[in-house]
């Protein structure tokens, strides 16, 4: 029988200070896969700002977020089959947009690869991610963002992946040391050697802000 | 020590700070909506339409590996057979090519019986290492005329050094093989000195011969032997007379 939330109030859980809720998540999944479709709904709402955000700060283009975290979601309602409960919910949902955010990149690599600019790329260079400047309105999100904002988020954006991932999962996503490993399918020193690599190479971007 | 660590612990965490510090996007209001909508297209099928696009990116590399490979595997074996061929067919009559019209020049002539049991060859002329069939990859470079290119050639049929087929020995060479020297005159090849110890001077040619025919074939400026073939008999004109040779090795 399916799970009824319609009768249920469900408060929209701000990203990074999620309140616990009332329905775990691994319930929600399994009255979607009973047919439940708010239950899906609300799946969607709980973590579709954090996503977006994650995904957001990751490729540093708020219209590529979006789609990647709709994308993402997507993936998750046809997967639900296979959603195995021994692992939470979020972290599923971050590999999933971290599996597609990374894939992002390396289109973008071999697009770049393909112009005249690749060809002129040195080995060292190849390792750092070149994130052209979004210069697109943004047409759903006003974003004003002071001139240190905009260049923490360009100093992110031109970290390695490998990186990248950790910085932005622990420092902007907040999630614990042990949930970005399994996320990353890493090791936790490994994990935290990457966090701890990654704010080495913000530091010397950001040398100004010290 | 510590103090470095210390300060490697508080650039960290200036940086969580400023990163933290930046400011949260929010997904768009009709996110929902556009979830539902790429679901619902994804279950008409839209979402499921790389399916095709990817049994194209299986399919046609593995066609195209399975024609690149069995390109080169009929060719390899075709190889073989005709390899195997040339050793049946290497003691064949010869074609010979005469002048630019065979019909006017080449007209047989009648055999005699003055050599039934005649059996030199001109193939025998040629060292014996040339004879045997080409072994494709062997070690001993002196064997045979082909390659392996010539032999990834299907349609080339592989012949020792000296009777491949397509190229031809010409009268001369023949007679300067069997240590003739001779010379075309304008209507015959007129023998001018014969080298001791050969084999035409075993055969019985002299010097002021004038040869007409090889094995019964007339031969003129342009005759051509083409592929081996073995070697009976010489009609020479001596003095006026026509006298028949036997090939003796």
């Amino acid at each position: 029988m399916a799970y009824d939330f319609t009768a249920k109030v469900l408060k929209e859980a701000k990203p990074n200070r999620m309140p616990e809720p009332k329905v775990s998540d691994h319930d929600l999944i399994q009255a979607t896969r009973n047919g439940d479709e708010a239950a899906f709904a609300e799946i969607i709402g709980r973590y579709r700002n954090a996503i977006t955000n994650y995904l957001y700060r990751f490729l540093n283009d708020y219209e590529e977020a979006v789609d990647l975290a709709q994308e993402t979601f997507v993936r998750v309602y046809f997967a639900l089959d296979r959603y195995h409960t021994e692992f939470a919910f979020s972290t599923y949902i971050y590999r999933i947009a971290t599996n597609l955010a990374i894939s992002e990149l390396r289109r973008r690599k071999r697009r770049r690869v393909l112009s005249l600019t690749g060809l002129f790329q040195t080995e060292e260079d190849s390792d750092i991610e070149f994130q052209p400047a979004d210069v697109r309105r943004l047409q759903d999100v006003e974003l004003v963002e002071d001139e240190q904002s905009r260049v923490i988020a360009k100093a992110i954006a031109s970290l390695p992946e490998k990186y990248r991932v950790a910085v932005v999962l622990r420092d902007v996503e907040g999630r614990s040391y042990e949930e970005i490993a399994e996320i990353m399918e890493l090791g936790l020193g490994t994990t935290k050697s990457r966090i701890s690599r990654g704010r080495g190479i913000l530091k010397d971007k950001l040398e100004s802000y010290f | 020590m510590d103090v470095n660590d210390n300060k490697i612990d508080r650039d960290e965490q200036r940086i969580a700070e400023l990163v933290g510090s930046l400011k949260r996007v929010e997904a768009p209001g009709d996110f929902e909506t556009r979830v539902r909508a790429r679901i619902a297209s994804a279950d008409k099928g839209e979402h499921g339409a790389w399916t095709p696009f990817l049994i194209a990116r299986i399919a046609v590399p593995a066609v195209l590996l399975i024609a690149i490979g069995g390109y080169f595997g009929f060719y390899a074996l075709r190889s073989n057979r005709v390899d195997t061929s040339t050793q049946a067919t290497a003691i064949e009559e010869p074609a010979v090519i005469t002048g630019t019209n065979m019909t006017d020049t080449a007209a047989p002539l009648t055999p005699t019986a003055a050599n039934p049991q005649a059996t030199n060859t001109l193939a025998q002329t040629i060292p014996s290492t040339d004879k045997r069939p080409l072994s494709v990859g062997s070690k001993n470079s002196n064997i045979g005329g082909g390659s392996i290119d010539q032999a990834s050639k299907g349609s080339t049929a592989i012949f020792p050094r000296g009777l491949d087929p397509n190229a031809g020995v010409p009268i001369a060479s023949v007679l300067e093989m069997i240590g003739v020297d001779a010379k075309w005159d304008g209507r015959s090849w007129r023998v001018n000195s014969v080298a001791a110890g050969n084999v035409g001077e075993r055969s019985g040619i002299k010097a002021g011969d004038v040869i007409e025919a090889v094995n019964d074939r007339r031969v003129d400026a342009k005759t051509v032997f083409v592929g081996s073939f073995t070697s009976r008999s010489l009609l020479v004109r001596r003095d006026g007379k026509p006298i028949e040779l036997t090939f003796k090795p």
